[in-house]
């Protein structure tokens, strides 16, 4: 049996947190089913759980100036809808409203989807895109670490047990326009995606972004690629040529596994329709 | 009159409310709790079960194994193939098989209960296809059955096949499969049962508790009389519920403890220990002249039906009758083998076989339309079957043969989406069809019904069916039935279904036969009701040679007196007589041949058209169906909103089927893994009913509930092959298929096949 | 420490709710709250929706104590008495309902949506509902029956 606590201040949470056998509840949408399948299995519970989405420290939003923050608390429900975000950091709006269902959305949160790590998670790619950089706490103190870094391996992250990640810092890319997430699964809605991919185009080419998702351990930016479009000419083949690199960079990180002869095709194709899109986004505003 | 008209549905308004309680509801505080033991691998043998382990913790009350079974351990729905235990005996069969039951206070103590038994396995080598369970001196998987791991081969000749292959003008062949598919009624299993009077009372999910009553008595080795099955409300079933899931766990505790006992399946339960959809390999090869007409067919099936029979004959021999489809095919010559395996099992699932063959015989006439460079729609009304013509069993089709009509119905919508498809290059647009028979009620075997229908002292009427409503809408369209027949509004009839100490049988509610079937039972019983009435009315009245007849729910005699048939019920009680009319229906059939399939085995058969738009993304490879349009022949509509609701449920189902659905032992076995389509996945659906009245139906009518599925995914198929120029032979149209074609099509690389 | 919230209106006070509990086995187990069902128990099948201060959420997935201090609503609270709540009777007219195992957990989905779009689209009620899966309806009705909801809420048209 877990015992349940609701801290009312961050450092009440930290404290709770640095007590052994502690599991952050961030949302709940990935907890709830492990505490599930634990229980199914007869396997250890949790000693405490900690519920985080009533702090206000995690629920800053900030897109205006240099100092642009996401708290780890804001749910996808709310990054869909909320109109800053979606004028802010489209790619980000865009991905929230991909994740899940409604009734999950409503409850995921930025920080939860960051921390479960898994490969596949839309947010994450949209946060990446974002260069986030997240910021955690513990009762230690709170230290950075950019969101590439944070995760290891597929559901494993450098988070250690008493730390808790209260925002992103993001630099989000200059034009709003100029920014597509496309997502596909084997069905139109709450699917876990096969793939997908952020892109970012800014008219002058000038701070490109791509990123692809549920491809790796876990969702990274494609220097390479982001370097071929910055000395690129804008149009069809620069987009075509950047998918074949997209591709390419998959074979090579995971070698030619049966699933791709479905991905590197659709790899290729997505990232030229992204960035083909993202593109039209940045004309359609000029 | 009620019947025609789209009244709600009896129930609405309690399952609004949430106040509907299903078997998953029925569990009550003080029930012992029960957990299956699984195991993990088959075949293997038992070497050793200890419940001792389990009966260490705290609330755990009783193992049971095999041990325990004191009737029959064999049970199954078709009589000559009853090959299912329960409690593996020293055996295990298939992987998820149980092989004991822990029953306890708390459910948390009944999972630890069967986590704790302790099972000592011996795997041995086992089959896991139809090609190696056919393999000489492969393991046989049910080494009682007769016939190795064949469970059944069901031939149809015809004419003279190879002669007319030989004639023909064109020729095309082809491979098709289809993989395993989950029901995935929403209402997992779930019921409970206790111990009253000295009997076993059973309530739980079912579509069919008469035959739960009379396989859970030959379990418990009892007489049927000393169980009592009573349907629980069931949020759908779809064919999962018709095999035998938690009633034999719940039944086998009570009898035991005689204390009430409740059992629900998680998801992954449901997913892993109930049966699926066969996955077919359908080999077709078909003929037909220079101007289209199809001349021949040959067709080879095979499936694997897994370690327990389940419906795998019915599958099997409705794959083989179905296999021309709903076209004239002279010579025919079809042989369908199904196999035993170690897999699970697989069993009904709405249309039995015709879902699978309906892919092929679709896809194979688009070939010879597109061999030919004749129109694929005008070809299918060209070969339509007829009023007059004969199935590939023989059987004259004399009336209420509506293909024709919704390929009518259908036709403008298909032609307009023709002309307005778009390719751009963000995806590709298709349009395909796909029409089909199906024989209401069981194949070439007597499948009777019963009802009763009782006029009260206090002037209402009660129907009693044992028909189980799992969602379909039977209880509306029987009680509609009744009030008509009987001239009532509807308000006037109660209901009392699904008790078998209340209720006769009616057989299953499967084949899309329910409202054909116990609807005539009804009508039947409505008749002898009305006999009894005017009977009884000479008998108050003392005139012997009265001239009496019941018009709009009154006696009216020809002299113009009107008398309450409450009245006559009144009168008739006091000798203590009561007035309730029984009916039985069985539908005309006869058994097939069992070398050439020859016979008539349904009375009735509905058909149906349906077309589909798709849209396939030329960069992720998704495919949406926009729209279908679908037109049934239903005979007559008892209830044209509950007609429509089944047809738009149906096609949802077949776009699951074609595009995403796909049950893989170990892997898809929770609702993450395993899709189903979402309301945005489901398309703009236009329903359209067709009603071509059948002779021998209640007011013309037939059934829907299966015939709603069956062309759904050809017409899909048929879309994405427009889209992509390339035929879709194997289902489900996945990411990695289209995405193959899309590829191909562009000569990226070679399509494998 | 009691679990306290508002439930339909009232307030509950539970004693040992456990942490890892979920909202969906409180209100069934020790609430009687059976309209909330349990379709897969990992959150993608809506048939345990409830609203919690108004929003969808999957109770299957909310931990009980999330709800400390909150308005729970499930779909006994709807109906006034004999009244039916003007989105179950837009479920019932339209015959959205076929087995009915799903409709609770629908119809507390479609109230979360018209709170923010009174007159929500096709596509609308298709992206909001795809969390509730429905194996029965195809969802041709029930988005009929969401539209019908969303008109009787708006006080438009009885219309038979």
């Amino acid at each position: 049996m877990s015992r349940f606590l609701t801290p009312a201040s961050l450092p009440e949470a930290l404290d709770a947190l640095a007590q052994p056998g502690a599991k952050v509840l961030a949302g709940g949408t990935d907890l709830m089913i492990s505490l599930r399948q634990a229980r199914m299995n007869g396997d250890e519970l949790p000693e405490l759980l900690v519920d985080i989405t009533r702090l206000p420290e995690l629920q800053r939003l900030e897109l205006e100036g240099p100092g642009c923050y996401l708290g780890a608390g804001l749910t996808f429900r709310f990054l869909d809808e909320n109109p800053d975000a979606r004028q802010r950091v489209p790619v980000l709006s865009q991905a929230a409203s991909m994740v899940g269902s409604m009734q999950v959305r409503q409850t995921g949160t930025i920080g939860g989807n960051v921390a479960n790590g898994s490969p596949a998670a839309d947010g994450m790619s949209a946060l990446v895109a974002l260069d986030a950089v997240a910021e955690i706490a513990s009762r230690e103190g709170v230290r950075h670490c950019p969101l590439s870094e944070l995760i290891t391996a597929p559901n494993k992250t450098t988070l250690t047990s008493g730390e808790l990640i209260l925002g992103y810092a993001i630099t989000p890319p200059p034009a709003p326009a100029g920014q597509v997430f496309l997502k596909v699964g084997r069905r139109h809605e709450v699917a876990v995606s096969r793939l997908n991919l952020a892109a970012c185009l800014d008219r002058d080419l000038s701070d490109p972004r791509v990123v692809l998702g549920s491809c790796f351990p876990s969702p990274r930016r494609l220097v390479d690629v982001e370097e071929l479009i910055k000395g690129g000419k804008p149009g069809p083949e620069l987009w075509q040529a950047a998918g074949e690199m997209a591709a390419g960079h998959f074979t090579y990180v995971c070698g030619w596994r049966s699933s791709a002869t479905y991905k590197v095709p659709a790899i290729t194709r997505i990232t030229a329709r992204a960035l083909q899109r993202a593109w039209a986004g940045l004309e359609a505003r000029s | 009159m009620s019947l025609g008209q789209s009244l709600i549905r009896v129930g609405t308004e309690a399952k609004v409310r949430g106040e509907t309680r299903y078997g998953f509801d029925m569990p009550q505080a003080g029930d012992l709790h029960l957990a299956c033991v699984r195991a993990p691998k088959a075949p293997a043998k038992i070497l050793s079960i200890d419940p001792a382990p389990a009966m260490t913790i705290p609330g755990v009350v009783r193992v049971f194994t095999a041990k325990d079974v004191p009737g029959e351990h064999r049970l199954g729905i078709i009589a000559v193939t009853r090959d299912q235990e329960f409690m593996a005996p020293g055996w295990v069969r298939q992987p998820y098989q149980c092989v004991a039951l822990v029953a306890a206070e708390t459910l948390e103590a009944a999972r630890a209960g069967a986590r704790a038994v302790q099972v000592e396995y011996d795997n041995q080598p086992g089959v896991y296809s139809f090609e190696e369970a056919m393999a000489p001196d492969a393991p046989l998987v049910q080494p009682e059955h007769a016939g190795g791991n064949l469970l059944r081969e069901n031939k149809i000749k015809q004419g003279d096949t190879e002669a007319a292959l030989k004639d023909a003008a064109v020729v095309v062949e082809a491979t098709y499969t289809t993989e395993r598919v989950e029901h995935c009624a929403l209402e997992v299993e779930g019921g409970r049962a206790w111990w009253e009077d000295g009997r076993v009372m059973v309530k739980a999910c079912t579509q069919n508790p008469h035959y739960d009553q009379a396989d859970l008595a030959r379990f418990l080795g009892v007489e049927e009389n000393q169980v009592r099955v009573i349907q629980a409300e069931t949020g759908g079933g779809f064919g999962g519920k018709l095999d035998l899931s938690v009633q034999p766990f719940l039944a086998l505790a009570a009898w035991h403890l005689k204390r009430p006992v409740c059992l629900r399946y998680s998801r992954e339960e449901s997913i892993r220990a109930t049966g699926k959809r066969h996955g077919l390999w359908m080999h077709f090869i078909s003929g037909a002249d220079e101007q289209g007409n199809i001349t021949a067919l040959k067709a080879r099936i095979s499936g694997d039906t897994g370690a327990f029979a389940s419906y795998g004959l019915a599958v099997n021999q409705r794959a083989a009758v179905h296999a021309t489809g709903p076209y004239r095919t002279a010579n025919v010559d079809v042989i369908a083998r199904m196999a035993y395996t170690n897999n699970t099992f697989n069993g009904a699932m709405r249309g039995f076989g015709c879902p699978q063959v309906a892919l092929a015989h679709e896809a194979q006439i688009d070939a010879i339309a597109a061999e030919l460079g004749l129109d694929s729609f005008d070809l299918r009304k060209q070969n339509a079957l007829r009023q007059g013509d004969h199935t590939s069993t023989g059987q004259l089709l004399r009336a209420g043969v509506g293909l024709s009509a919704c390929l009518e119905r259908i036709e403008p919508i298909y032609r307009r989406w023709q002309a307005e498809l778009k390719h751009t290059d963000e995806y590709l647009e298709g349009v395909g069809v796909g029409a089909m028979f199906y024989g209401i009620g069981n194949t070439g075997a007597s499948n009777p019904s019963t009802a009763q229908v009782q006029w009260m002292q206090n002037g209402r009427v009660t129907l009693f069916t044992g028909a189980a409503d799992i969602g379909q809408g039977s209880d509306t369209a029987l009680m509609q039935i009744a009030a008509s027949r009987l001239g009532l509004p509807m308000e006037r009839i109660d209901l009392c279904r699904g008790d078998t100490d209340k209720t006769t049988n009616a057989g299953a509610t499967s084949a899309s036969r329910q409202t054909y079937i116990s609807g005539n039972a009804v009508m039947g019983a409505v008749a002898n009701l009305e006999m009894q009435l005017l009977q009884g009315a000479r008998d108050m009245l003392k005139e012997r040679h009265l001239e009496v007849d019941l018009r709009g729910g009154v006696l009216r005699t020809a002299d113009g007196r009107e008398i309450e048939p409450a009245e006559v019920v009144r009168h008739l009680a006091k000798s203590g007589a009561r007035v309730m009319g029984e009916g039985r229906f069985d539908p005309n059939f006869t058994a097939l041949d069992p070398q050439t399939g020859q016979g008539r085995p349904y009375a009735a058969y509905a058909y149906a058209a349906q077309c589909a738009r798709v849209r396939v993304d030329t960069a992720s490879a998704m495919v949406k169906v926009t729209d279908v349009a679908a037109a049934h022949d239903v005979g007559r509509a008892v209830n044209p909103r509950s007609v429509q609701g089944q047809i738009c449920g149906g096609v949802v189902m077949g776009v699951g089927m074609a595009l995403m659905e796909e049950y893989e032992q170990g892997r898809t076995e929770n609702l993450q893994a395993y899709h189903i389509p979402t309301a945005a996945d489901a398309p703009n659906i236009t329903p359209l009913i067709v009603e071509d009245p059948e002779p021998s139906g209640p007011y013309g009518a037939k059934g829907v509930g299966e015939p709603a599925l069956i062309p759904t995914a050809p017409a899909i198929a048929g879309a994405v092959s427009q889209a992509l120029g390339r035929p879709m032979r194997h289902l489900p149209i996945s990411l990695e298929r289209v995405m193959q074609a899309l590829t191909a099509a562009e000569g990226e690389t070679d399509c494998e096949d | 420490m009691p679990l306290k919230f508002t439930l339909n209106g009232n307030q509950v006070s539970l004693e040992g709710v456990p942490g890892e509990a979920t909202l969906l086995e409180v209100l069934r187990q020790r609430l009687d709250m059976l309209g909330a069902k349990e379709g897969c128990g990992v959150g993608e099948c809506g048939a345990c929706t409830v609203l919690l201060d108004g929003k969808a959420v999957d109770s299957c997935l909310t931990a009980a104590w999330q709800a400390a201090g909150r308005e729970v609503t499930t779909v006994e609270g709807l109906a006034q008495g004999d009244e039916l709540h003007p989105m179950q009777k837009g479920f019932a007219d339209t015959g959205a309902v076929q087995c009915g195992f799903c409709t609770p957990g629908m119809i507390l989905t479609a109230l979360d949506l018209v709170e923010q779009a009174p007159e929500p689209s096709e596509q609308q009620i298709r992206r909001a509902m795809s969390g509730n899966l429905c194996r029965c309806t195809g969802y041709h009705d029930v988005v009929r029956g969401v539209r019908r909801g969303a008109k009787y809420l708006r006080g438009e048209g009885e219309e038979q």
